[in-house]
């Protein structure tokens, strides 16, 4: 009977309803969890709010989100696709939330106390411990490598080296990432208590030196070139990062430093946070892969923080001025919460014990690692 | 027969962790050496 309407014909077959599955309904459960963690839990709302979201529309069957076809005057591309493209596709977006992580961060803790940058280094362990369990669970080495740098509990890390060696796997490792980042004082705790002994997590540390301005002007500086030149695949992000930082401590710039670390990353966040939940469609997402990733997440993560806590052991081995090994698994990324935990656990054994400053030195160190890790990895496999 | 591509595999491991260390040693060295200079100008231009 429709037939005698063509076009009541038409409109009823373009209604998306019609084509809902089990998958779309599955996703929209995983956005609807990931909208609900971010505005009644906090958990990481800057960017699991416009990830849930992506993954809600990029669900609605027929809606012009992601999609691209070619037209007469080349690709047309939905309005999603173009941040996608543009964005992330061509690695923009993560360098640019670099320069105002930059921009947001203060290097002084480790100027102050530069063996933390060894802490920083002995975090990546996860990384590539789980490079190995990545493989053995039948990925490529391209995508085993994406999978490992989750370890470093650095989302645009994550999203930059995987866009470039596995571009399939964006939206599972991004959102891994970000769940083990929000989840790190549920994770790290344990870990913590359980390898280090209540003796050495009440090891009270000296208080840090102030570092003068001219150090943090210089350090930028001399860290875009000693890392850029050590390792030319990390200089995007790299050099973002310190010419944020640049901003900052020049004090010279201060509309540029407030841009970097307001407007910019708060725009660039939106366009990320969408695009990157927008890549997880039914038909993609649906697999035992991603359910494999998050395990391996969780292994990188886990591996990550004890690489830290036993660094910072082994240093006290040979240390006159012993450091609380807590500060250790604070080599983990994600900025501050890993310092934050460091202090809290710390604090659980003794209340006037105050790690937080300590802890930031290699939270921060872990950064340059991450990235470190990422351009090698891409030296090696691009 | 070892598997070339879990040969690789280590191979990435090996030379990417120990990668990791070199670099932030030598950054290491470099911050240290920064705060050296610049702590030591500060401190002859106090005394003079």
């Amino acid at each position: 009977m429709l037939e005698n309407f063509p076009l009541l014909h038409q409109i009823i077959a373009n209604v998306g309803f019609v084509h809902l599955t089990p998958g779309h309904i599955i996703m929209w459960g995983i956005a609807f969890l990931f909208i609900f963690l971010a505005i009644k839990k906090g958990f990481e709302p800057l960017l699991l709010l416009p990830i849930g979201f992506g993954i809600l529309i990029v669900n609605l069957p027929l809606a012009p989100i992601m999609g691209i076809t070619e037209g007469a005057h080349g690709p047309q591309r939905d309005l999603v696709r173009w941040f996608y493209d543009f964005g992330i596709a061509t690695e923009i977006i993560p360098c640019l939330i670099f320069m105002g992580v930059g921009a947001l961060t203060d290097f002084g803790p480790m100027i102050a106390n530069p063996k933390t940058l060894i802490l920083g280094a002995a975090a990546q362990f996860g990384v590539y411990i789980t490079f190995f369990g990545a493989k053995l669970f039948g990925f490529t080495l391209k995508e085993a490598a994406s999978i490992g740098i989750i370890g470093g509990a650095d989302g645009p890390t994550c999203i930059y080296l995987t866009s470039f060696l596995a571009p399939h796997l964006l939206g599972a490792n991004a959102l891994a990432a970000y769940s083990y980042m929000a989840m790190v004082p549920l994770i790290q705790p344990p870990i913590m208590r359980l390898l280090t002994t209540k003796k050495e997590r009440m090891i009270r540390m000296k208080q840090l030196r102030p570092v003068s301005k001219t150090e943090k002007i210089i350090f930028p500086l001399v860290g875009t070139v000693v890392i850029c030149m050590l390792v030319p695949a990390a200089a995007p992000l790299m050099a973002m990062m310190f010419l944020g930082n640049l901003f900052r401590e020049s004090g010279v710039v201060e509309r540029l430093n407030h841009a970097a670390q307001n407007e910019l990353l708060n725009i660039v966040t939106i366009f990320l946070g969408l695009a990157v939940g927008a890549t997880m469609s039914a038909e993609k997402f649906l697999h035992p892969q991603p359910i494999f990733i998050f395990c391996l997440g969780l292994v990188a993560f886990s591996f990550s923080t004890i690489g830290g806590l036993l660094m910072a052991k082994g240093m006290n081995l040979f240390l006159k001025e012993k450091i609380n090994p807590l500060i250790g698994a604070a080599g983990v990324s994600a900025v501050p919460m890993a310092a934050r935990v460091a202090q809290v656990v710390g604090q659980k054994d003794d209340p006037k014990n105050f790690l937080l400053m300590h802890a930031m030195g290699p939270n921060v160190a872990g950064v340059i690692g991450t990235a470190t890790a990422a351009g090698l990895f891409l030296t090696m496999l691009k | 027969m070892v598997d070339n591509s879990w040969l690789f595999a280590f191979r990435v491991f090996m030379w990417g962790f120990s990668g990791v260390f070199l670099a932030l040693m030598v950054l290491l060295l470099c911050t240290k050496a920064i705060s050296a200079v610049v702590r030591g100008t500060e401190k002859r231009k106090k005394k003079s």
